[in-house]
């Protein structure tokens, strides 16, 4: 346990100093009972030693390159609208879109619905009409740019943390180069 | 580190609350629709593969099956993605009453998803197309676990109207409605790729 002054708790929302409940004792809160059981016991040796591992170097190590990835993967080159103007835009019914205001009841969302939609009716007509070179290679972009639509605009990519998107892209990415990789291998009947 | 100067870190953290700061819950979500992409994608990509090879089977297959039943599933999906936007709005701006009945409609449009499917499998059965041929094992794999998906998604919308009725979500207080659209989202957003390569292409 911890022998230095603890800083002053704050309230996590608004940032108050907010005082502990004074009917407590100071270190009531961390009192554990005496373990009575061998589960009891187990678990509070896991407890401890995850505390002891905590001063470790390799969990220091661990957690300063975490850190170090995060604030790497915030650098990259901000998105096209910010965090506030984003989630102001997803609040209001009204969008702007090439110019010009759109007013729906959902805004932006709707407005990215109705795209969604367009999009797989012309597919769907791509689809069923006579094929020529670029058919597949046109339903397969409209799916991409769908999908992509609905993890910016409804998964909210577009502003989010950053780390989200290459949590994403590292396993679209290396499936991707995967399979890939199977098409070229000829088919040798196994 | 101390247990104390590990919470000071936790309290250093927090007051500097960035745009991008992260959330936990979310992370751990993003985390694993990470490891849902892989097992998705080795599912597309052994259809892909098959696809590919053997470009007749799959045509012949499709002239038969015709795309109107799926065409109205993906609608009601991407339907139902936009209901739960819809859903996350209106709780933002604190209507418990507008979040219930979009999540309801969410659930309402994932059911009937689940429905048709299993009347086209069922008209697929008819037609001799088992999970034992070739075609089939490579087709009921990814659109049967995706059916999972939206059988779990619509328990789980359930869920997310059940604590709202409680009042369990604010507009201050929303993050278990957003993780559970990200889950949602995804779902839709594996279905558009789905319909496309595995019906379309």
């Amino acid at each position: 346990m911890a022998d230095e002054q603890k800083p002053p708790l704050t309230d996590q929302k608004t940032g108050e100093k907010v005082s502990p409940t004074p009917s407590y004792p100071p270190g009531e809160a961390e009192r554990m009972p005496e373990p009575e059981t061998g589960l009891e016991e187990a678990v509070v040796n896991a407890l401890d030693a995850s505390e002891q591992a905590v001063a470790s170097p390799v969990v220091q190590a661990f957690d300063s390159a975490v850190s170090a990835v995060q604030e790497a993967v915030d650098q990259i080159p901000g998105p096209a609208k910010t965090h506030a103007e984003a989630s102001a835009e997803e609040h209001s019914d009204t969008t702007i879109i090439m110019g010009r205001a759109i007013t729906v009841p959902g805004g932006i969302y709707t407005v990215v619905f109705g795209v969604l939609g367009v999009a797989t009716l012309v597919e769907i007509i791509l689809a069923e009409f006579p094929r020529g070179l670029l058919t597949i290679p046109l339903m397969l972009g409209l799916a991409v740019v769908k999908a992509v639509l609905v993890v910016m605009y409804y998964m909210h990519l577009r502003s989010d943390s950053r780390v989200f998107t290459v949590v994403l892209l590292l396993p679209v990415a290396v499936t991707l180069l995967s399979t890939l990789y199977l098409i070229t291998v000829p088919v040798t009947g196994y | 580190m101390s247990e104390a100067s590990l919470e000071r870190a936790h309290h250093e953290v927090l007051p500097a609350a960035t745009p991008a700061q992260i959330d936990n819950a979310k992370f751990a979500m993003w985390l694993y629709l990470a490891s849902e992409v892989v097992i998705f994608a080795i599912l597309i990509a052994v259809y892909i593969v098959f696809r590919y090879n053997n470009p007749d089977v799959v045509h012949d297959i499709h002239e038969e099956v015709g795309i109107i039943l799926v065409s109205i599933n993906t609608f009601l999906l991407l339907a139902s993605s936009w209901a739960m936007v819809m859903g996350l709005q209106q709780i933002q701006r604190g209507n418990q009453q507008g979040l219930i009945q979009w999540i309801g409609i969410t659930a309402v449009l994932g059911t009937v998803f689940v429905a048709l499917q299993y009347v086209e499998y069922n008209e697929l059965g008819h037609l001799g197309l088992s999970l034992s041929t070739e075609f089939g094992m490579r087709f009921y794999a990814p659109t049967a676990f995706h059916g999972v998906h939206v059988i779990i998604g619509v328990l789980w919308a359930l869920r997310v109207i059940l604590r709202a009725r409680k009042g369990y979500y604010t507009a201050q207080n929303y993050l278990g409605v957003e993780i559970f659209g990200l889950y949602w989202h995804f779902v839709d957003v594996v279905w558009i790729l789905l319909f496309t390569v595995i019906y379309l292409v």
